[in-house]
């Protein structure tokens, strides 16, 4: 393994081999190989980088040595963060909502806001390892704390991993003429191979490594279209006014509301400006009480790091999600373009043709008058980045770097879900209440253990979820409603935990029972029985936004019966030394 | 890992975590105008038009949120890191 133990020649040198081969490939008109290779070559990458950084110390495998320098943990936090979803979906999901889509971009932004101010610095001071270790020893070593805040991350991170093996699924499914449900064993197996290595350590690598290939990916289909339409005045981001007033002139000839005009349709089943900055806020608030997202601020060097890599980070998802906006625009123009043509006419054109079997685009004459009209072209959401290339004429490469980057943020994504599921079974489950006394070399061992079981165990999730529809809806519903739980049941204690010693066990539990008991029934009454939302200013407030009366009401619950058990008097001197040790600057 | 036991005396630290406390207010306060304040004029934001025909609330939310949000993560590290130095006397 010679080679390997030298990451600045190991990691360097397999990206040229890959250059050389899937560009050989390409040179001799192999398409069909070349994409292949491209992707497979593209996990090999990662498995190298895995390889290179592997570590068998417990310090390693749960925090990464605690040894990540700012720009690197904040590429690692902004590829931990973009799911597949955000790369495939993101654009999409703003081009079929329009201005009432935005909430996604400011809420899963913002909140990192909350998390550099408020407690990346502190959560890495602690001194702990994991969150749930966070929350026990904040309420006094209570281990009620510690199971409910395993348990909470268990539900939360499962959910999301069982959605990031099926995008990985539908990725290397849809590029390669393999059943999906394949593709999301392969992921699930890569992801293995990552984590499997050198825990944390090697994850953290990956993911700097993925961010990278992902957002360049990203970027080239972007910016080749936005050249196309000729949209550099002087930059995309800046310079699509002109083509906005282009879209818009058509979408008044169509007798259509424009794009951009806010709330004409709905933000997570609720309506209105209200429900519009409730459901950002709430993104925000349940971003910071993720438990994958925090554990990323116990990997650092320092709390200096820790600031400034939260920074870096954000900048980073910034790319990404202040380009998705543009892309969207850039896609409608696109759809726009075959409005009014004849049927015929339509189905000839290139990306339609291309796309049409698949599903991702329908075309149906429902008047039957021989014409496409605007209402009888209907389009899922993924196609807007992976039927970019097509619809804007870009050459066959652009797809299968499209197809590349999308499986890095997927596989980014779930490489840290796995991680953080792993540290919580074998740290806070095995080693805190079955086997306090087990030696490092062994505990690194049942963590290997535990990474490969819950693998599989998600990896069957997954290949049910792309089988059945009915078992992928519920997916779907758990994902977006983990903002609510993390910010009903997490965020409150944990700002609160830091910052008031009068926060004591009575009033963190107290307050976790009554964020899920508000939350809970509200999000299930709405999201799955039909229920009424409340209308609030005559809106009406959807699941998502339902987050923040979750995260209002833990917050005061917590307050009033920390107060009522005495506050700061119950907590003993080991408490309050955790929290002034959280505080002193190092 | 330190013990916690950083050579600072109790008073500086109490004044040091003073400041501190300021701060972070004051950011929070700030982080309300691209979270908040910034999206609720949006009835008279859709009319106005900005860089050759984006409306400022689209842009707004699409894009001047998060670049404030950036700076805002990066002014207050910046600031922090300075006040660090300066208590630990480096």
């Amino acid at each position: 393994m010679g080679v390997l133990d030298e990451p600045k020649i190991a990691i360097p040198a397999i990206f040229i081999v890959y250059f050389v081969v899937v560009g050989a490939l390409a040179a001799t008109g192999n398409i069909y190989a070349a994409s292949a290779v491209a992707v497979f070559g593209s996990v090999l990458i990662y498995v190298t980088v895995a390889l290179v950084m592997r570590a068998a110390t417990t310090e390693a495998f749960y925090v990464a040595g605690r040894d990540v320098g700012p720009i690197s943990i904040g590429s690692s936090i902004a590829s931990n963060w973009m799911s597949g979803a955000s790369f495939v979906s993101m654009a999409g999901a703003i081009a079929l909502l329009g201005y009432d889509g935005l909430p996604y971009i400011i809420g899963w932004t913002l909140g990192y806001v909350i998390a550099a101010v408020l407690i990346a610095p502190f959560v890495r001071r602690s001194g702990t390892y994991t969150v749930p270790e966070f929350i026990e020893t904040r309420s006094s070593n209570w281990p009620v704390a510690r199971v409910i805040a395993v348990l909470m991350l268990f539900v939360v991170s499962f959910t999301y991993l069982v959605a990031q093996l099926v995008a990985t699924g539908v990725i290397i499914g849809r590029f390669l003429g393999v059943p999906a449900v394949l593709g999301a064993m392969l992921g699930s197996l890569f992801v293995i191979l990552f984590a499997g290595t050198g825990g944390w350590r090697s994850v953290v690598w990956v993911q700097v490594t993925q961010y990278w290939v992902l957002i360049v990916a990203y970027w080239i289909g972007f910016m080749l279209a936005a050249a196309k339409a000729g949209i550099f005045k002087p930059w995309p981001h800046i310079g699509y006014g002109g083509l906005l007033a282009e879209l818009e002139a058509k979408e008044t000839a169509f007798g259509l509301a424009h794009f951009t005009q806010p709330f004409k349709t709905s933000f997570a089943g609720g309506t209105n400006l209200v429900n519009w900055i409730l459901g950002a806020l709430a993104l925000m608030l349940g971003t910071v009480g993720l438990p994958h997202v925090l554990s990323q601020f116990y990997l650092v060097k320092d709390v200096r790091t820790a600031r400034y890599g939260v920074g870096w980070g954000l900048t980073f998802i910034g790319l990404l999600y202040l380009t998705a906006p543009v892309y969207a625009i850039l896609a409608r123009y696109g759809f726009s373009q075959v409005w009014g043509m004849p049927i015929e006419q339509a189905k000839q054109v290139g990306w339609i043709q291309k796309w049409l079997p698949t599903g991702l685009v329908k075309i149906a004459d429902a008047n039957n008058n021989g014409i496409l009209d605007v209402k009888e072209l209907s389009f899922h959401k993924d196609i807007v980045v992976i039927g970019m290339p097509d619809m804007w004429g870009l050459a066959w490469w652009v797809a299968v770097v499209v197809a590349v980057g999308g499986l890095a943020a997927a596989l980014s994504t779930a490489n840290g879900l796995l991680m953080v599921m792993t540290v919580g079974a074998t740290r806070d489950i095995y080693k805190r209440f079955i086997n306090p006394n087990v030696t490092e070399e062994r505990e690194v061992w049942v963590g290997r253990g535990m990474l490969v079981l819950l693998a599989a165990i998600s990896a069957l999730a997954g290949a049910r979820a792309i089988q059945d529809p009915t078992f992928s809806k519920y997916v779907a519903l758990l994902v977006g409603w983990a903002f609510v739980f993390a910010s009903s049941l997490f965020t409150p204690s944990i700002i609160m935990g830091i910052f008031w010693k009068g926060l004591n066990r009575y009033g963190i539990v107290a307050g976790m029972v009554a964020g899920l008991l508000v939350s809970f029934p509200y999000i299930a009454g709405v999201g799955l029985f039909g229920m009424a939302p409340i209308e609030i200013a005559g809106g009406k407030i959807g699941t998502i936004a339902w987050g923040v009366v979750g995260f209002l009401v833990h917050l005061i619950v917590a307050v009033v019966v920390s107060l009522a058990t005495g506050g700061e008097k119950a907590n003993p001197p080991e408490t309050i030394e955790f929290v002034d040790r959280m505080k002193i600057p190092e | 890992m330190g013990n916690g036991e950083s050579g600072v005396s109790e008073e500086v630290f109490k004044e040091y975590w003073g400041k501190m406390k300021t701060l972070t207010i004051v950011m929070l306060l700030l982080w309300t105008i691209p979270a908040f304040w910034m999206h609720l004029p949006v009835g008279t934001t859709q009319h106005i038009r900005i860089l050759g025909g984006i409306p400022l609330h689209w842009f707004f939310a699409g894009f001047v949120a998060v670049v404030f949000g950036i700076a805002l993560i990066f002014i207050y590290a910046i600031i922090m890191d300075k006040w660090d130095r300066e208590i630990l006397g480096k």
